[in-house]
């Protein structure tokens, strides 16, 4: 296990020096791993320890050299037509495209609309209970959601849907 | 699957997204374990949009996290993070929203707030870290409960979370009662 590491991170030298710069990325991982190795030097010995943490290790920084050489386009080309067998359960792919442009746009909205509450709040003298701000905020996500679905049934979104379905 | 519903998913998505992605959200804990809003998300997700759409709305966010955005909790994304230790709690998302969904919608009958109470602790606790510990201990090569100990140092803040849900349910149940899919 320790030998297929040293394979994965010789993967990560091969591409230079960004992507040995991207193994920061490790760094929320590292308390986790250095907390299961030391579990394991109490329960079982430091052989099974070390195999169970560069296992982790290797697989995760292999999952993550796909996502690093891949850009965001290409994997959505990649995945969006393997959605296609779900065509029978009325499920478009190109639903699924649009889901996940939605959740794209709604991240930077829904920030900006947290911040912009959490602002006032802080401007009124609101203490540091911020959670207390999340059900008004919701109301507005939900407000935001309802005045979206409709805004993609005015444009045809269901007419197109049901086309697909027949076809 | 019409519009509405689209966009709500999506919505819900992206909500359990930022609300892993906010340290401000300030949630007070008990032992200073830090603990994010994430499976507030999920939670939300199950009990306000029901079993089938929270269960999409999970999957549509695991979707994205895997394709590259940096969306879980401290940052993280890619298709690693399905390889890491915390796996099975993932795929314990969309399964714990379907059942906090069922639940809520076979509640009907008790208030808003003690349905949500119920639904997001089974579904949002219980389920989740049914299917997270044992991929846990696989993963890590450790027994089941040696991981179940591990893990018991969140649910203080599960709890809260699990007590802010209903608190969101019952005021959307209020003041929006027709966004409370779950029971429409």
């Amino acid at each position: 296990m320790v030998g297929v590491l040293a394979a994965v991170l010789l993967l990560y030298v091969s591409l230079g020096n960004e992507a040995v710069r991207m193994l920061s990325v490790l760094r929320p991982l590292l308390p986790i791993l250095a907390m299961l190795f030391v579990l394991h030097l109490w329960v079982t010995d430091w052989q099974v320890g070390l195999v169970a943490v560069s296992r982790l290790l290797a697989m995760v920084l292999l999952a993550n050299a796909v996502t690093m050489t891949t850009s965001m386009s290409d994997m959505m080309d990649a995945v969006i037509p393997l959605f296609s067998p779900f065509r029978r359960f009325g499920l478009q792919p190109t639903t699924v495209a649009l889901a996940v442009a939605l959740v794209l746009r709604f991240i930077p909205v829904l920030f900006a609309e947290w911040e912009a509450r959490e602002r006032s709040w802080r401007a009124r003298g609101g203490g540091k209970n911020t959670w207390r701000l999340l059900p008004a905020y919701f109301l507005g996500v939900l407000h935001l959601s309802n005045n979206i679905g409709t805004a993609l049934e005015a444009r045809g979104f269901s007419r197109q849907n049901a086309k697909g379905k027949e076809a | 699957m019409n519009a509405r519903s689209v966009s709500h998913i999506a919505i819900y998505a992206a909500l359990i997204g930022i609300l892993g992605l906010l340290p401000k959200f300030n949630i007070p804990v008990a032992g200073g374990v830090p603990v994010t809003a994430q499976t507030l998300g999920v939670m939300l997700a199950g009990v306000m949009l029901g079993s089938v759409r929270g269960f999409l709305a999970c999957l549509l966010f695991l979707f994205v996290v895997a394709i590259g955005l940096p969306l879980l909790a401290g940052g993280r994304g890619g298709l690693g993070v399905f390889f890491g230790p915390s796996a099975g709690f993932l795929i314990g998302f969309p399964l714990g929203a379907f059942v906090s969904g069922a639940l809520m919608t076979s509640l009907k009958r008790l208030p808003v707030f003690t349905a949500a109470i119920i639904a997001a602790s089974v579904g949002g606790i219980g389920v989740v870290y049914m299917t997270g510990i044992p991929v846990l201990a696989a993963m890590a090569d450790l027994t089941i409960t040696a991981a179940a100990v591990g893990s018991l140092a969140f649910i203080p803040g599960d709890i809260l979370k699990v007590i802010i849900c209903a608190l969101i349910a019952r005021t959307v149940d209020r003041f929006q009662p027709e966004s409370l899919l779950s029971r429409s």
